[in-house]
């Protein structure tokens, strides 16, 4: 049998927490137990901070000399309302803004209190009231449609309840696919509803989530903007953030704070932290139309896929969605849309694209260069792809059409969502193509 | 002031030694290269101040912040990643590190943690991006070999050094991220040395342990010790950052007598004042100064600043009493104040008449501020800004007070001249708490076994070596003993490469590159062999290495060949050296006909300056003697 440092526990009468001496081959060691993942290492936090690992082997003893030290807690705050301030709406769903660290364990967890948050950054007071209201729990690359419609619900309840805006923390993997969904589903929202995620664990003294956040409350009680956006750090300098088109940004770096960038659009904003100032870089942005009511489609369609052109294509990739019965599927093409079709051994994807189409399956062509707009007829590839009924999304982000897609056919009849895909709605489409937007890193 | 008996004082002492390692970072890929050209990259952050476990925040900190202090991190992008911006989570400890920290460990007889935990360790200074160091325990409980002793050592760390500071400015300080990430290895003894020659001695033993690894940086900083003192009835001092080893006996000596007189002053004391007695009730003595020829007060009266005075019940004589060479009682309170709030200095009673105040001057002061001369008071005078006043009168109460108990805990900094200043409180119980970007590390049994097996031998053993097997001349054998090319010099060795050359070419020729300003870090390990083999096969002449290896420095990336040819140090075919020979001899037929044997040296010399790095020396010599007994018919 495996040696495991729980039946040592058990054997010894000791609980995990508890402080120890250990006796090992002539060596002695004394700490607090520590919960470890490992069975067959006991872990021990020493006096000097250090954790180590010792491995269980017969012949050890262990000593119970101490109870655990005192339990590590948050210091809760009275919270305070200044009825001078606007009240902003936290919206927690999780990731890694919302992590804190348990220190004994290394492990990381989440938290959504107001005592938490405003522990956590106190200077949040002194902009606005907040109220941190829970809605999932889950980093975003396990998000699903559910969880766009429990979001929606939320910020319609946060309107209803007078919010001068919305700030919703969010992990930054998949933030843009819910900025789109949430920018489509809320139409004409009266509010400002800012994404906030953060890429450095706030338990780091050089996390960017108080910025970030700070930022968001600024931008949201100085602004006249209403609708969705993204609210995160321009540069690698705790400096300033951009509030990002809702249906126009990307995270386009793994690790870096400033990840998110508009692609084939400008920044609505630079918020400028020290100076608390808000530097508007778009004229025409979103505002409220008072005309116009606020309503919300949150219908999202379960069977919507999304497939990487790529050389050496089968078939059956294709066929797939066929054979699951997809009702959507958004191809991210090569160039301006292609799909390779065209020769001999390509000519099978073509005939399996055609059935796709014709079982009323809706194929999106976007551009898996990200930058620039896709053009059904320069080649004569792409005319064949018009041709049998792919429609091609002009400079809509692949995974905006995705989610496009996904809530068009989830409110709409199928002639219609066809028709709206290269519509622009949540200003997913720009009407010609900017010269000054191209600067990937 | 006189040397003392730090045995009969109980002198107690401990070493934490840092040492730097030349392998590349410890937790990404970039070389641990300082650098001292402009930096192309700058990068601006605010650090904030992270709640404790216990839900608080560190006030200093958090007044800094809400101040607006930023760091600005300069950067190359040939030299460091994103590694170093905090803008990509660390990879595990880079190997060879690791194989040096556990070659140090078994050197150290230490025990090996099974399971190592990289830790992340708060620091509060921006001196790193990521606001903590990363530092991992490796082992414990080992034994340095010390005057046929063992020496405990309590912990053999693995850590990170930080960035290191460029410009202090109040509202910004600016580091350079060259030095972070550079791997540091942290020795650790017990406090069991008992006089200031045995700290320096084991200072420099853990030093030469080091450098036997040949991992060791050389150079200023790159070692760096922390040295813990006490004496019987005074308290743990930490004297951090020590950096000249020559100084480190006479630092521990001076802490040792500052310690003393604090306990004498203490006993003094005691027989005239109580704590109660000691109270920050000063008085506004603006007024005062304004008449006065003293210029720093009028100075800083006129900028609004105020002079504030304070009785100091029965400290007469004390504040001028000597606590180091040169180093006053009332110096070691200004320190305080220095550090805590940046005041420059305060002015007291046993230094006055002086600074412009006249007798007047102080007869009035200590009338106003009520001295007696029975109580034996003194008082001490501050000039700032309203507040700070304030908060300095009240810290040199708090320190007064401490006299009566005797030596406070507290780290402190060495001044160039012995000495040492206030720096801080000792750090509590570190603020540590597991990597999350990292798992745990096995050490594991094969690979440790396979570190015993192949441990540096020792200086001594080295020695014997070069000198009884290798025949290596002293200088040579004592420089190589402890230099970082030692292991690679008895490989080459073991291999068949001749020793003294070799020798001279990793010892001197190197250093002789490097003053004819070759950079020699493009000289890799690889390049020297193949260097070397050139040689050894005869294709490269002796004279012709140095050379070569200097040019192939300047294009490292160039293959071998193409450097010999640019070069033409290739050596020249035996047909072709007789032709160079014999082109000589013609041109200089006349004079060998005249002379003889007689015009050797002459014509050597004119061939030598076209055949020199193409054909031996010894060579050329065989080839002329037989021209010219050819040419003269003579042996």
């Amino acid at each position: 049998m495996k040696a495991d440092y729980r039946e040592l526990l058990r054997k010894s009468g000791v609980q995990e927490g508890d402080f120890v001496e250990l006796a090992k081959n002539g060596q002695s060691f004394r700490g607090h137990v520590l919960p470890s993942a490992d069975p067959e290492t006991l872990s021990l936090k020493l006096h000097t901070g250090y954790n180590m690992g010792v491995r269980v082997e017969a012949g050890m003893e262990l000593k119970k000399t101490g109870e655990p030290s005192a339990k590590a807690g948050v210091k809760s705050q009275a919270l305070k309302m200044d009825v001078s301030l606007p009240k902003i709406v936290v919206l927690h769903t999780g990731g890694t803004i919302a992590s804190r660290v348990n220190y004994s364990t290394g492990g990381v967890y989440a938290s959504f209190s107001t005592e938490d948050l405003i522990a956590m950054f106190p200077e949040l007071t002194r902009v606005a009231n907040f109220e941190p209201r829970h809605v999932a729990n889950l980093m975003s690359e396990d998000m699903r449609f559910s969880h766009y419609k429990l979001m929606v619900q939320a910020i319609q309840a946060a309107i209803r309840d007078g919010a001068k805006g919305i700030i919703l923390g969010h992990g930054t993997d998949t933030l843009t696919y819910t900025s789109a969904a949430l920018s489509f589903a809320l139409e004409n929202p009266p509010v400002p509803v800012l994404l906030v995620g953060s890429q450095r664990s706030s338990d780091r003294g050089s996390s960017d989530a108080a910025i970030n956040l700070l930022c968001a409350a600024e931008f949201i009680k100085q602004t006249d903007f209403a609708g969705v956006a993204i609210c995160m750090h321009e540069t690698s300098d705790d400096q300033a953030c951009v509030v990002l088109p809702g249906t126009k940004a990307r995270k386009m770096h793994t690790s870096r704070r400033d990840a998110f960038k508009a692609v084939n659009d400008q920044p609505i904003a630079r918020v400028h932290f020290n100076e608390r100032r808000v530097e508007y870089l778009k004229k025409d942005y979103p505002r409220v139309d008072k005309k116009k009511p606020f309503t919300v489609k949150d219908g999202f369609e379960e069977k919507v896929g999304l497939l990487k052109s790529h050389p050496n294509m089968h078939p059956e990739e294709i066929l797939f969605y066929l054979e699951h019965g997809f009702k959507g599927l958004v191809v991210e093409g090569t160039g301006m849309g292609h799909m390779p079709t065209n020769t001999p051994e390509n000519l099978p994807n073509y005939e399996a694209l055609k059935k796709l189409i014709a079982s009323g399956c809706v194929v999106v062509m976007t551009a898996q260069c990200l930058y620039g707009r896709v053009h059904p007829y320069v080649y004569t590839n792409l005319r064949r792809l018009s041709e049998i009924g792919v429609v091609f999304a002009e400079d809509l982000l692949p995974e905006t059409a995705f989610v496009k897609l996904a809530w068009l056919l989830g409110n709409f009849k199928r002639e219609e969502a066809v028709k709206k895909v290269p519509e622009n709605l949540r200003g997913e489409i720009t009407a010609s193509s900017r010269i000054d937007c191209f600067e990937p890193e | 002031m006189p040397d003392l008996d730090y045995l009969a004082l109980g002198l107690k002492c401990g070493l934490e030694c840092h040492q730097q390692l030349n392998t590349r970072k410890l937790f990404c890929n970039c070389p641990s290269v300082m650098r001292e050209d402009a930096p192309d990259i700058l990068v601006k952050r605010r650090i904030r101040p992270v709640m404790s476990e216990l839900g608080e925040y560190d006030p200093a900190a958090l007044e800094a912040y809400q101040k607006g202090q930023t760091f600005a991190y300069q950067a190359y992008s040939d030299t460091t990643c994103l590694v170093e911006t905090d803008e990509e989570p660390v990879r595990p400890f880079n190997a060879e590190a690791f194989d040096t920290v556990l070659e140090v460990a078994l050197l150290l007889k230490a025990h090996l943690v099974d399971n190592i935990y990289v830790m992340r360790k708060m620091v509060v200074d921006g001196s790193t991006t990521s606001s903590f160091q990363r530092t991992a325990l490796i082992a414990t409980n080992g034994c340095l070999d010390f005057n046929g002793k063992c020496l405990g050592i309590d912990t053999i760390v693995l850590e990170e050094d930080a960035a290191r500071p460029v410009v202090r400015g109040d509202k910004e300080v600016v580091y350079r991220l060259d030095r972070q990430g550079i791997p540091l290895i942290e020795i650790a003894t017990l406090p069991d040395i008992h006089s200031p020659e045995d700290a320096k001695k084991v200072a420099l033993k853990i030093g030469e342990l080091l450098r036997l690894t040949g991992k060791a940086r050389r150079g200023l900083g790159t070692i760096r010790q922390d040295v813990n003192v006490s004496i019987r009835g005074g308290t743990r001092v930490e004297l951090k950052g020590v950096q000249e080893l020559d100084l480190l006996d006479e630092f521990v000596r001076r802490e040792a007598q500052r310690q003393a007189a604090l306990l004498e002053i203490r006993g003094e004391l005691l027989k005239r004042v109580k704590e109660a007695d000691l109270v920050p009730n000063a008085l506004d003595v603006s007024a005062l100064a304004e008449g006065s020829a003293c210029k720093f007060f009028a100075d800083g009266v006129r900028q609004g600043k105020k002079v504030l005075g304070l009785r100091l019940k029965g400290f007469k004589g004390i504040l001028g009493r000597e606590v180091q060479p040169g180093r006053r009682f009332g110096k070691e309170l200004a320190g305080y104040l220095k550090a805590r709030l940046g005041i420059a200095g305060l002015l007291h009673s046993d230094e006055l008449p002086n600074y412009g105040l006249t007798e007047a001057d102080v007869k009035g002061l200590s009338r106003q501020l009520g001295l007696r001369e029975d109580a034996l008071d003194a008082f001490v005078l501050v000039c700032e800004e309203p507040g700070k006043a304030e908060e300095a009168m009240k810290i040199l109460v708090e320190r007064c007070r401490q006299a009566l108990k005797g030596v406070p805990p507290e780290t402190r900094g060495p001044l160039p001249d012995g000495n040492n200043e206030y720096l801080r409180p000792l750090p509590g119980a570190a603020r540590m708490y597991p990597e999350t970007d990292l798992p745990t590390v096995k050490t594991d049994a094969a690979r440790v076994e396979g570190l015993r097996k192949n441990l540096p031998q020792s200086a001594e053993e080295r020695l014997r070596f070069y000198s009884k097997e290798l025949k290596l001349g002293e200088k040579l054998a004592n420089e190589m003993k402890l230099s970082n090319e030692a292991r690679f010099f008895a490989d080459l060795v073991k291999r068949g490469f001749e020793p003294t050359s070799t020798a001279v070419l990793l010892l001197e020729g190197l250093t002789k590159l490097k003053r004819e300003g070759v950079d020699v870090d493009n000289v890799s390990r690889e390049m020297v062999e193949r260097v070397l083999s050139a040689q050894k096969e005869g294709v490269l002449v002796k004279e012709a290495v140095l050379g070569v290896l200097g040019a192939w420095a300047k294009k490292p990336a160039a293959p071998f060949e193409e450097i010999m040819a640019e070069a033409g140090a290739s050596r020249a075919s035996d047909v072709e050296a007789l032709a160079i020979v014999q082109k000589i001899v013609a041109r200089n037929e006349g004079i060998i006909k005249e002379k003889g044997m007689q015009s050797f040296q002459a014509v050597m010399g004119e061939v030598m300056r076209e055949a020199r790095g193409k054909i031996p020396g010894s060579m050329v010599s065989g080839l002329l003697k037989k021209e010219i007994e050819a040419r003269t018919g003579r042996k």
